[in-house]
């Protein structure tokens, strides 16, 4: 236990996926500060008609004030995304972000409010020695503590412990009644709207046990993602289950950036350490060459280290030496890029179950 | 200090800095009406469509709920509407923004008060109605709750 914290929290690793992290959460300040100016020059400043300050309303700043505080989010998260001055811009970034809720509590939307929260953590994270514009770092120089990494994920399992926990204690939630409104009204609203759905899934969701049943399943899969994203046997389950959640959610309810904004901090899970996968191929095997050029072109988390060998031994000409030593050919090989790409990540159980027939 | 704000959220009506993701499948109408004073007698005068019109010295003068009330879950009297981040939330919103436009009726010599008659269904049920009254007084408006 004292090996395992002492290894999270002060050991030297692999920052290359806490820049990757970086980006992806300045991505998401931009556009939300992009679309708060395209507010305000929609619907004008909100200060100036009913809004509700957890300050004083002298504290309210007037609206020439707040469009300059949402250009300096615009410029901050700019810094953030290209990695200069990039941990004082996330820290000023999440503060900017925050004061929003503060004059105006009707603004409020948990994305929001996870997003400076996100932001703040990673500023204290050595997060700005990869992906620097203009800036590349030997491997050596990139190695830093990830004690606030750890802080990131815990970030995470408590934003699922406080939604799960909050629906756990209502009764009308895990019996099932919350979501059988809400799959009533989505079938009420596409009805509305000239759409209907097969009359399979209409019966479905109109069916009070399986809102019980869902309503079981999203609180269990909440609680579950708590933990289970932190223990490597169940960590790829777990990013996969997480994933589907919050496909579902975007694909069925309007929560902004919130789905984006979780599956960025999944990033926070996962093992720092680079190319530990190694993917061997023979490069005269034109289909083996094919799939290391494509796998070299997805391998956006630098999992894998790819070596051409010649007249390697081993069926179509490839294998995969996982980073525990196990080595797969063939079927198996392909299962473990599966595992490996993100963009290849979500059809894993389709790969496995191939590989079950195979 | 992020358990205590999680821990707390049911504490704040709209549930701020808590995470409650989903918490309700809640609904609520409500339908304004304006108290005013004719002679000796108060009369309570639907608002329709949100707007009304007053005369003053000056002519006639409009007056409208979207005037002051631009958040959309609030800005349309009449009509049931999702209760974005549950019931509690959207009542706290109405009374504040009930206040809100009675305090921001200079020009309107006629009404005395404000008054919301809300229809509320939660999670399917039908659930209590409320009355909430914004007086305008010389001085501080007053919002009153009736259940």
């Amino acid at each position: 236990m004292k090996q395992w914290l002492a290894r999270a929290l002060d050991e030297p690793r692999e920052t290359y996926l806490l820049g990757l992290l970086r980006v992806g959460l300045g991505v998401l300040s931009l556009s939300s500060a992009l679309k708060a100016l395209r507010i305000l020059d929609a619907s004008g400043y909100f200060g100036e008609y009913f809004h509700v300050p957890l300050v004083p309303e002298a504290w309210v700043p007037s609206a020439a004030v707040y469009r300059a505080t949402l250009w300096a989010q615009l410029a901050l998260a700019l810094l953030v995304i290209v990695g200069r001055f990039a941990r004082p811009a996330l820290m000023l970034g999440a503060v900017l972000g925050f004061l929003p809720f503060v004059w105006d509590r009707l603004g409020y939307h948990n994305n929001r409010y996870l997003l400076c929260l996100l932001e703040f953590i990673l500023a204290l994270a050595p997060c700005d020695r990869s992906f620097v514009l203009g800036q590349r770092l030997p491997v050596e120089q990139r190695k830093g503590p990830l004690f606030a990494q750890q802080l990131l994920k815990l970030q995470v399992s408590l934003v699922y412990l406080a939604s799960a926990g909050s629906k756990l204690l209502d009764a009308d939630w895990r019996g099932g009644q919350v979501l059988h409104v809400r799959y009533e009204q989505g079938i009420e609203y596409l009805s509305a709207r000239g759409h209907s759905l097969p009359s399979l899934v209409q019966e479905l969701l109109s069916a009070f046990w399986f809102a019980e049943g869902t309503s079981k399943a999203a609180i269990f899969t909440e609680l579950a993602l708590a933990v289970a994203l932190w223990l490597p046997r169940t960590r790829v389950a777990a990013l996969w289950l997480g994933g589907g959640l919050h496909l579902g959610i975007e694909l069925f309810a309007r929560v902004e950036s919130f789905s984006y904004l979780m599956c960025t901090a999944y990033l926070a899970f996962v093992v720092p350490e680079l190319r530990e996968r190694r993917f061997e191929y023979d490069p005269d095997e034109p289909r083996a060459a094919r799939l290391a050029r494509l796998a070299r072109w997805l391998d956006w988390l630098a999992r894998i280290e790819f070596v051409a060998v010649p007249k390697l031994d081993a069926p179509a000409g490839l294998r995969i030496r996982d980073r525990d030593g196990a080595v797969y050919q063939g079927q198996q090989a392909l299962v473990s890029l599966f595992r490996a790409l993100p963009l290849l990540f979500p059809f894993l159980p389709l790969a496995k179950l191939w590989r079950g027939r195979g | 200090m992020q358990v205590f704000l999680i821990a707390t959220a049911d504490a704040r009506p709209d549930r701020v800095f808590g995470f409650r993701m989903f918490n309700e499948s809640s609904s609520l109408r409500f339908d304004l009406f304006r108290r005013i004073s004719r002679g000796q007698r108060t009369l309570l005068v639907p608002v329709k469509d949100g707007g009304w019109q007053v005369s003053t010295a000056a002519g006639q003068r409009s007056f409208n709920w979207t005037d002051r009330v631009r958040y959309r879950a609030l800005s349309r009297p009449g009509v049931f509407v999702h209760a974005t981040y549950g019931l509690d939330a959207q009542l706290f919103r109405l009374q504040a923004a009930l206040k809100d436009v009675s305090e921001h009726l200079e020009g309107d010599p006629e009404t005395r008060a404000l008054v919301a008659r809300v229809q509320t269904q939660k999670n399917g049920r039908t659930g209590p109605n409320f009355e909430f009254v914004a007086t305008r007084p010389e001085g501080q408006t007053r919002v009153d709750a009736q259940p």
